[in-house]
């Protein structure tokens, strides 16, 4: 090629090499593990309730809330982390034969070899807003053990520890998508061989700080929430506990149903506003189309999208937008907001096991709650559960700091 | 192993407003004298904006900016921010509003509570659409933020800028920290051929690498931003072959020199 060729479009780089979500698992106001899941989606039932969380009756809002946290104990030796944060987390991993996975998993590769990347956004935060309210002003914190429970690190710290692993690990949190960047993270670590499988999740917990703080930016809906919906109003916060193992060696051929992969991911910034989307959804559209390219797959392949959809005037439109630029008016899309609430930092993982299951399933399911679609978006969000054949399916998640990421699941 | 090479540096700490004077100390010209931090955001945002931000957030800007200076905006430069505590003062603010009967919780504050606040503001100062990440890992913090930007590096081919910073904070959370200090630090890293640079690996068995004067190490121990000063150390023309970083489980981030 002459000096004075004109610039052409970068060459295309090879697909990234597939990861194997060889386990997955979910907790969330929906149930414990991922038929609970299933079910619930297959029969309707959302999660959702009047806000009923202590410290919070009377807010006019519906929460996605996990029974049975208030009781659950944590492991005799890791009694320090006791925070509703690390009990969902144990509740969560212990769902599904995911530990016992996660176990056989440190067999096979060494306890130091397998990752551990997990996203929340308050960590343990429950217990400062605990401490300071029996503190009452007066200064001192009692029986409050930050790093333990608040830091968070601390998360992640108990993961490592409930499973028994040593290898590389980080908490990530960039607000709601920290869950979905945490898949970008494993397949970057394990292919620069920092480790050769990861334990990836979220684990996000209702608290004050997220319930009034929401409340006091007017983003929290008095009714379920709605998305896509002309009459949409805000958000349901929930709380959830989901992970995954990934993995890149190739499964056995057999008979075994064929396993999801982690075909591709893209990650953007807004860089528009810190709480509020870009207008047009620029972000949104680079994330999708970076997970497009790492996949080497055409945005006409994709079958199913997951939106992130949370029910708020601006991200809905702005997400409808991005869509339509990026895959036009038909594909099959819905939001899984109106059945577990919002879980923020656990967003991504939430999004990323529903996907699973469509694909696992073969079916899309609906975006609850949706009446009457806003006649401004042009998507093709479903009102109901469709049975549809599915390979490639994107889940979206975006979050405050104008922090984006798509990822691309599907049937290598 | 992943190649790096280190193009640019930024710091904020007691008595060491920048580069310059850091370097100073880290090779014995000058000796550390404590003097309180000067945090000023950058005016790489509107004033309006810049009334809203916590002192978290401008410390984490003020490094990051220093390394970047008035270099030409990169829009295929990722970004890592790295911290453990995140932003307290702000954690402390929101604690105190939900004690009162209406929890009068701040908009403003509550947005600005996010870890990867610092990310958000720089990506809009920058306007900047590249990826970015922000990551805790408690005291090894840095170290998981080096290894972070090794992997991004190596992924992705393009420059990263690592910025790592911890703020106590004065409330009566600051009874559960161990620092005492703030410290910031921005690393400007980008991709090298193995003949030049550094490269950055992960290995058990190694001995931690301190700081040569013994008021620096006091700081290093400090503030879990601080354990970059060894790495800061060799960059400031240390003649050493490399540093070994404390990261989790007695593993350590090697950073050592190429060729």
């Amino acid at each position: 090629m002459s000096d004075s060729s004109p610039p052409t479009s970068a060459p295309l780089e090879p697909p990234i090499t597939p990861l194997r979500l060889s386990a997955y698992t979910l907790t969330s106001a929906l149930g414990r593990g991922w038929p609970a899941h299933l079910d619930a989606l297959q029969q309707g039932n959302s999660g959702l309730r009047q806000c009923d969380f202590p410290g919070a009756i009377g807010l006019p809002a519906w929460i996605g809330r996990v029974d049975g946290l208030e009781q659950y104990q944590l492991r005799q030796d890791l009694l320090r982390y006791d925070c509703r944060n690390n009990r969902l987390a144990a509740m969560g991993l212990t769902q599904d034969g995911f530990e016992q996975i996660i176990s056989a998993a440190a067999q096979r590769y060494g306890a130091d070899r397998i990752g551990v990347f997990i996203g929340t956004s308050t960590s343990g935060i429950e217990e400062a807003e605990q401490a300071y309210l029996e503190a009452d002003g007066k200064g001192e914190l009692k029986d409050f053990r930050y790093a333990y429970t608040h830091n968070n690190f601390s998360l992640v710290d108990y993961v490592q520890r409930h499973c028994g692993l040593r290898g590389p690990a980080c908490s990530i949190a960039t607000a709601c998508s920290s869950s979905a960047k945490v898949f970008a993270q494993a397949q970057r670590y394990i292919q620069a061989g920092y480790c050769d499988a990861a334990l990836v999740g979220g684990v996000d917990s209702l608290c004050l700080t997220t319930l009034y703080g929401f409340n006091s930016l007017q983003l929290v809906a008095p009714q379920p929430c709605r998305p896509f919906d002309a009459r949409r109003n805000g958000i349901s916060i929930g709380e959830a506990a989901g992970f995954a193992l990934l993995e890149k060696q190739p499964l056995q051929q057999s008979k075994a149903e064929p396993v999801p992969c982690l075909l591709g991911f893209g990650e953007s910034s807004d860089a528009y506003h810190i709480s509020r989307p870009h207008p047009e959804g620029l972000g949104a559209q680079l994330a999708m189309r970076q997970a497009l390219h790492k996949a080497g797959l055409d945005a006409q392949q994709i079958d199913y999208l997951h939106l992130h959809g949370t029910g708020t005037v601006a991200n809905d439109l702005t997400e409808d937008l991005a869509i339509c630029q990026v895959f036009g008016e038909h594909t099959l899309c819905s939001s899984s907001k109106g059945w577990t609430g919002h879980t923020l930092g656990a967003a991504g993982i939430v999004g990323a096991v529903i996907t699973a299951l469509a694909l696992q399933h073969q079916f899309a399911p609906a975006s609850l709650n949706l009446a009457q679609q806003d006649p401004q978006i042009h998507s093709r969000v479903l009102a109901e559960n469709t049975p549809h054949p599915m390979r490639y399916a994107i889940s979206n998640s975006f979050g405050f700091g104008g922090t984006n990421c798509s990822l691309l699941l599907g049937y290598v | 192993m992943t190649a790096i090479q280190i193009k640019s540096i930024g710091i904020c700490a007691p008595g060491i407003p920048d580069w310059a004077s850091a370097r100073a100390l880290l090779n014995g010209q000058a000796d550390w004298r404590h003097a309180a931090m000067k945090i000023t955001a950058p005016d790489i945002l509107p004033a309006n904006e810049r009334r809203r931000l916590s002192p978290v957030i401008k410390l984490a800007l003020q490094a990051a900016h220093q390394a970047i200076g008035s270099q030409r905006d990169d829009p295929a430069m990722l970004s890592v921010f790295a911290s453990s505590y995140g932003d307290l003062d702000i954690t402390h603010s929101i604690c105190c509003a939900l004690v009162r009967p209406e929890r009068p919780v701040s908009p403003t504050q509550f947005h600005n509570s996010v870890h990867n606040a610092p990310a958000g503001y720089w990506s809009i100062a920058k306007r900047s659409p590249a990826a970015s990440i922000s990551i805790a890992a408690a005291d090894f913090s840095f170290a998981a933020g080096l290894l972070e930007s090794a992997s991004l590096i190596q992924a992705e081919g393009h420059p990263v800028l690592l910025v790592a910073y911890d703020l106590p904070t004065e409330s009566p959370l600051s009874a559960q920290l161990q620092a005492t200090h703030g410290f910031a630090c921005a690393l400007l890293l980008t991709p090298s051929s193995s003949t030049d640079g550094f490269t950055i690996s992960l290995r058990t068995g190694a001995e931690e690498t301190a700081c040569n004067d013994v008021e620096l190490e006091q700081l290093r121990r400090d503030n879990p931003a601080a354990r970059s000063l060894p790495l800061l150390q060799l960059l400031a023309g240390g003649t050493e072959a490399g540093v070994a970083l404390s990261y989790l489980h007695q593993q350590y981030v090697h950073v050592e020199r190429n060729g």
